[in-house]
């Protein structure tokens, strides 16, 4: 009902609103340095409006709710742009450690290793005979070495450093997950839509929402009430109202997709990527054929004969992948291969997405070796920033390192097992093993190393009384019992083929040990190796003057570097004579530094390079890498911290404005009491008529 | 005649590394947010680039007379001393031009970025302002059809 004593109740609404409207700007002062805190305020409404003469008369005003100023969708891109800058951010500071292992110091470090190694074959081709050269040369093959391994060895323990920041990352990820489902049913459970809502619980649950953006790409769909699902890029479920769902490190392992086969696929040794094995033949072990795959099935590895498929054999008859990595056998099951099964091979730690107990989704960041990036995987963040780190850019330095490696080991021991030093040998036990002896030598299931770069042909050896004198030199005969002499051919003959052959020479005798093929010179002999078309002795490690295949297990071999004489400088001429003075393999040694070999590696390709360039290569391609990842962390922040700004302007707390506030308020409440005054000498003015 | 040519080159040296400054400088505000002061840069950066587009029409002209068109070819007509120090500014020269064109190009992906950004978020409040239906009411209450078109300042608001 209008009259006076609805003025007091106007009045005293007016006073609690203003009351509050002055609380809320407290709160938003005191909080003005509060991280993730939004500015709040009062939303005022007017009262019920009563029906009468002259008209509707409103009855006061009403603090409604209280609002939170925020921008969801400047948020969103927020989010969206902060997930890519940590990305490029944790990228850049890991790359910039990789810069500072291959600084420019090590580069002429490394530059005056390799020269000192081709100078010290130009010193022993002048004096082949002179101890103190092959000495030096020893020194220097080992100076050489120490840079490699430990070029290497720091790629290894950056790795293992992504492994624990992932660890951690991923840890940190599931307690936020775990938080913002919690608060997600806190918020739920507080607001009264239009009435009360739960700033505070928002302002927590966006805070934690914009540290998970930091670690990983998220998509924030908000369903209204206070209900928010967050999901993946890729569309992986994290948080949906209550519940979450965890993310899991796990080691190596391999993933079947399967349509009857109860069998297993088996791996052994470590990569950077990541295989698709396709079965492409059904069949029992022996019979059924499969492919590889290292960009999802884009293309298919094929080794160096272009053969892209391979016998799924069980554990004796592994196959070695064609980039040299892996070993993959299968266990046999009741139920047969079947063309179209698929396994994954994750040979490292790898992010693992539960949905349940039992259903595990790979959602390990990943990046092609096109450079591609994999969408249906994390692709921003922290966490793909290590993985993009440990996987894709350490794994293409170190692959880089051991192709370089590779070749150096491959170039320099195809001279020297083709040479001889001061004397002959008197015997030499191969330091490359063989895993089948009665497979042929250059098939992927014989676990030569250097198996794919036997060529078929014929290699010629030399037997000498112990006073040097030639007895006989002859051509290695693979088949004494067909009528002359058969040459060696890698997709046939085996390692025994290969003993026996040897066994058959006069003066010499052959053995396997251990895989290892085994020559000893029969007593009042030595021997002597000359022209190889093969490149059985150096596949097999027969008379080489370097050990291992990776930068990890290259090693000056120890015949070599016991004896120095061993080590080749001349070479055994057409009529199978050893000359005194002779320099010829030590000056195709030297020649080496100028000459370009092929370095192959998966991401490159076959490329032609002398030695040092592709070194340098290396080092310009950490440099290309830390120059573009730093860019791009830098584009990003901008990009982000202009959003943040934006943000700010909305939710940020202004003290200037929140004073002028506070003194509005204080007017509105001083005007509300004057009100009250006022009604109260009215009704005053009533009462005094009575007197 | 040559000495001048030389000493333009060294101004052009010097205005090149000053220009690489200048769109460091840039680099550096607009990583800031501060547009204003990055217009304020950029209008520094347009009258260096006006001057060392004055210079190097100079050098033209100067090399004319001598009947050569390259600076190379007067190089090799010039006696030791000189020919190093035209070499030493030449490769400064080079150096600053270079790393000012590195340092633009970022300038520009930064800054178109920013307005794509931008240019995003204003899109949104555009979309916000519109309203859904094409029939509005009039500020005088009149039901009226209008074109779904922006219209920030035309009463709606």
């Amino acid at each position: 009902m209008v009259g006076i004593t609805s003025l007091f109740e106007i009045g005293k609404r007016s006073l609690l609103a203003s009351q509050s409207a002055i609380q809320v700007t407290g709160n938003n002062i005191s909080n003005a340095n509060t991280e993730g805190y939004s500015r709040q305020r009062v939303r005022l409404e007017d009262g019920l409006y009563i029906s009468t003469v002259p008209g509707q008369i409103g009855s006061g005003v009403q603090a409604a709710e209280v609002l939170r100023d925020f921008d969801e969708f400047i948020e969103l891109q927020y989010l969206g742009k902060s997930s890519e800058y940590l990305r490029w951010d944790t990228l850049s500071a890991r790359l910039q450690d990789v810069e500072g292992a291959f600084n420019e110091a090590n580069t002429e470090g490394m530059n005056t290793a390799l020269a000192r190694f081709f100078a010290d074959w130009q010193q022993l081709a002048t004096r082949p005979d002179d101890s103190n050269v092959r000495t030096a040369l020893l020194a220097d093959a080992q100076n050489l070495q120490i840079f490699l391994t430990g070029a290497d060895s720091r790629l290894e323990q950056m790795r293992a450093q992504a492994d624990a920041a992932l660890e951690d990352d991923v840890e940190t990820i599931n307690g936020l997950l775990r938080d913002i489902a919690r608060l997600n049913v806190a918020i739920l459970g507080a607001e009264v839509p239009g009435s009360i809502n739960a700033n505070g619980l928002r302002d927590e649950r966006a805070a934690l929402v914009r540290t998970l953006a930091e670690k990983m790409d998220i998509v924030y769909l908000d369903n209204g009430g206070g209900n928010v699902t967050i999901t993946t890029k890729a569309g992986q479920t994290l948080v949906s109202r209550g519940e979450y769902f965890e993310l899991k490190v796990e080691g190596p392992q391999a993933i079947a997709d399967v349509a009857a086969f109860d069998g297993s696929i088996q791996f052994s040794g470590q990569s950077d990527h990541e295989y698709l094995v396709q079965v492409v033949t059904g069949g029992a072990l022996g019979t059924a054929q499969f492919r590889v795959s290292v960009d999802g099935g884009r293309t298919w590895l094929a080794d160096a004969s272009g053969n892209d498929t391979f016998s799924a054999q069980a554990y004796a008859n592994r196959i070695t992948l064609p980039d040299g990595k892996l070993d993959v056998w299968f266990t046999a099951g009741t139920q047969n291969l079947q063309a179209g099964d698929i396994f994954e091979i994750v040979p490292h730690k790898g992010v693992y997405w539960y949905e349940n107990s039992s259903s595990k989704m790979n959602i390990t960041p990943r990046i092609f070796p096109s450079g591609q990036e994999d969408a249906s995987r994390i692709t921003g963040g922290s966490v793909a920033g290590i993985c993009a780190f440990r996987d894709f850019y350490v794994g293409r330095y170190s692959e880089k390192l051991d192709a370089l490696v590779k070749t150096v080991v491959w170039e320099v021991n195809q001279l020297h097992s083709q040479g001889t030093g001061l004397d002959p040998l008197t015997g030499w036990t191969a330091t490359n093993a063989v895993r089948n002896t009665g497979v042929a030598l250059g098939g992927a299931d014989s676990g030569l190393i250097y198996g794919e770069k036997l060529t078929a042909g014929n290699l010629s050896l030399s037997v000498y009384t112990d006073s040097g004198s030639l007895v006989r030199t002859v051509g290695l005969d693979l088949d004494s019992g067909t009528t002359g002499q058969q040459n060696f051919d890698p997709a046939v003959h085996t390692l025994e083929d290969v003993r026996a052959a040897f066994d058959a020479v006069d003066g010499i005798s052959a053995t396997i040990v251990d895989g290892r093929l085994r020559l000893a010179a029969d007593s009042g002999f030595t021997f002597a190796f000359g022209a190889d078309a093969t490149g059985l002795l150096a596949a097999l490690g027969i008379n080489t003057f370097f050990d291992g295949s990776r930068a990890k297990d290259l090693r000056v071999n120890e015949t070599v570097s016991a004896e120095p004489d061993l080590i080749a400088s001349g070479h055994v001429n057409g009529a199978g004579e050893r000359n005194v003075g002779d320099n010829a393999t030590a000056l195709a040694m030297a020649a080496l530094q100028h000459k370009k070999v092929a370095f192959t590696t998966t991401f490159e390709g076959t490329v032609q390079q002398t030695v040092q360039d592709n070194y340098a290569s290396l080092v310009a391609l950490i440099g290309a890498d830390v120059s573009n990842a730093s860019f791009n962390q830098d584009y990003h922040k901008t990009l982000a911290d202009d959003l943040a700004r934006r943000q700010d302007e909305v939710a940020g707390v202004n003290l200037d404005e929140e004073m002028t506030n506070l003194i509005k308020f204080q007017h509105a409440y001083a005007a509300a009491a004057k009100l009250i005054t006022t009604s109260d000498a009215m009704i005053q003015t009533l009462l005094g008529i009575k007197n | 005649m040559e000495q001048l040519v030389v000493q333009s080159i060294a101004r052009q040296a010097k205005g090149a590394q000053l220009l690489a400054m200048l769109l460091e400088e840039e680099h550096r505000l607009l990583r800031a947010g501060t547009p204003q002061a990055v217009a304020g840069v950029e209008l520094m950066v347009q009258e260096l680039v006006r001057q060392l587009a004055a210079e190097r029409a100079l050098v033209r002209r100067l090399l004319e007379p001598m009947g050569v068109q390259r600076v190379s070819e007067l190089m090799a007509q010039m006696e030791d001393g000189p020919r190093a120090k035209c070499a030493q500014w030449l490769q400064a020269l080079e150096e600053g031009e270079q790393k000012s064109a590195r340092q633009s190009m970022i300038n520009m992906d930064l800054a178109e970025a920013l307005l794509q950004q931008t240019r995003g978020l204003l899109a949104r409040i555009q979309r916000d302002v519109l309203p859904r239906e094409s029939h509005v009411y009039t500020a005088r209450g009149m039901w009226q059809r209008r074109a779904p078109e922006a219209a920030l300042v035309h009463g709606r608001l």
